[in-house]
């Protein structure tokens, strides 16, 4: 009965990606899907909660803790954009993606959030790209692979085991051994890795990706010497201020680049407004 | 509503609402187009919010009239209560969450 609903909420998922343009095997940008539908968006000072759902029959608002790494942060606006799609009433939601769910709506709203950020085919896309696969895969490989769909590291690896059946537990486990922040700390060794910093490795193959990231972030594989909102070294590049750009790559690409404050706590729609230049 | 608003918390719930909003006074004035001063005078209550202007914030900081007016809104009381009974929530987190869903625009 569960695998038959979750087979549908799958179903929904990428019904969802397809209606608003978003090829399955591609990144969701679900902030801007979330937009699309109609819903209000906020990011909010809530360190105990995730996320929180209201709604009233049409209108809806999606509110998601401030305080939470990016990947988590697009999961849990997934999360919460399930609970919408599916008909569930409003909901406070103190501790998503336990592979544990208590209840049928936090399981489905789980299933809904996996399929929308990492279909089979975007999974399997990205490590083609790396001229990988999933079985043979290294850390930093799927390092890579999460950042471009927006989603954490560990959360990848236990879709690509538990959801998708790719992997068997031993790779897993293997995985697991190693940490994101270990990952970060070898490919940019210099950076003082604290707080909620991200490593964002653009590469050739993320044409087109709209990338959300926050001040004090850090890139690779930028092309362009200088680029407003960043410091440009040797090696990396670092957030440096507010605003949205666009961004060449090694290879010719171009990715969008949305920059927000760190934590930024506010609606969507004004996460990367810049100041006025006369205030 | 009335023409001219001079209610006792206006200007503080005026300044919560922009900064739940995610917006400086400077971003907010620029996009009602007002003079920044003006922003800063309302939310400290040194200058009456017409009725109009009232609409204006509401619709650009996301939340419903009532609740800046401090008129009795009709809330989620079932989500509320679940707030409540959270024994992991935080009691500065309890109050984000009921101003949340206090001030949630239904227009």
């Amino acid at each position: 009965m569960l695998t038959k609903l979750k087979t549908e909420v799958a179903r929904r998922a990428l019904s969802a990606r397809q209606r608003f343009g978003f090829p399955l095997d591609s990144p969701c940008d679900v902030y801007e899907l979330i937009s699309k539908y109609g819903l209000t968006l906020r990011f909010t000072n809530i360190s105990t909660l995730d996320g929180l759902y209201l709604n009233d029959g049409l209108i809806g608002s999606i509110n998601i803790s401030a305080l939470r790494p990016s990947g988590h942060q697009h999961f849990t606006a997934a999360h919460e954009l399930g609970h919408f799609l599916l008909g569930h009433g409003a909901h406070l939601d103190e501790k998503i993606e336990d592979m544990e769910s208590n209840s049928t709506a936090e399981t489905m709203a789980d299933t809904f959030a996996r399929h929308l950020l990492m279909p089979k085919r975007a999974v399997l896309r990205g490590f083609r790209s790396l001229g990988a696969i999933p079985a043979t895969a290294n850390p930093e490989q799927y390092y890579a692979v999460a950042s471009w769909l927006g989603v954490g590291y560990t959360t990848l690896i236990q879709h690509t085991r538990w959801t998708l059946g790719l992997i068997d537990s031993a790779q897993l486990h293997q995985l697991t051994l190693k940490t994101p922040q270990q990952i970060k700390r070898r490919q940019a060794p210099s950076v003082s890795w604290t707080g909620r910093k991200e490593l964002w490795p653009l590469a050739g193959w993320w044409n087109g990706t709209n990338v959300h990231l926050q001040v004090g972030d850090v890139v690779t594989g930028l092309a362009t010497p200088s680029l407003d909102h960043f410091d440009i070294g040797d090696a990396y590049a670092i957030a440096t201020s507010v605003g949205q750009i666009s961004a060449t790559i090694f290879g010719g690409a171009t990715v969008n680049l949305n920059i927000a404050k760190a934590d930024y706590v506010g609606m969507y729609q004004y996460r990367y407004l810049e100041e006025p230049l006369d205030a | 509503m009335p023409e001219n608003t001079d209610l006792p918390g206006l200007g503080q719930r005026l300044r919560q609402a922009r900064e739940d909003a995610g917006l400086s006074q400077a971003q907010a004035a620029k996009l009602l187009g007002l003079h920044r001063p003006a922003i800063s005078e309302i939310e400290t209550e040194g200058r009456k919010v017409s009725a109009g202007e009232l609409k204006n914030f509401a619709s650009l900081y996301h939340v419903s009239t009532a609740w800046l007016l401090g008129e009795p809104v009709q809330s989620n009381e079932q989500l509320k209560m679940a707030a409540r009974n959270l024994e992991s929530l935080k009691a500065k987190d309890l109050e984000t969450v009921m101003r949340v869903i206090d001030s949630f625009r239904r227009e």
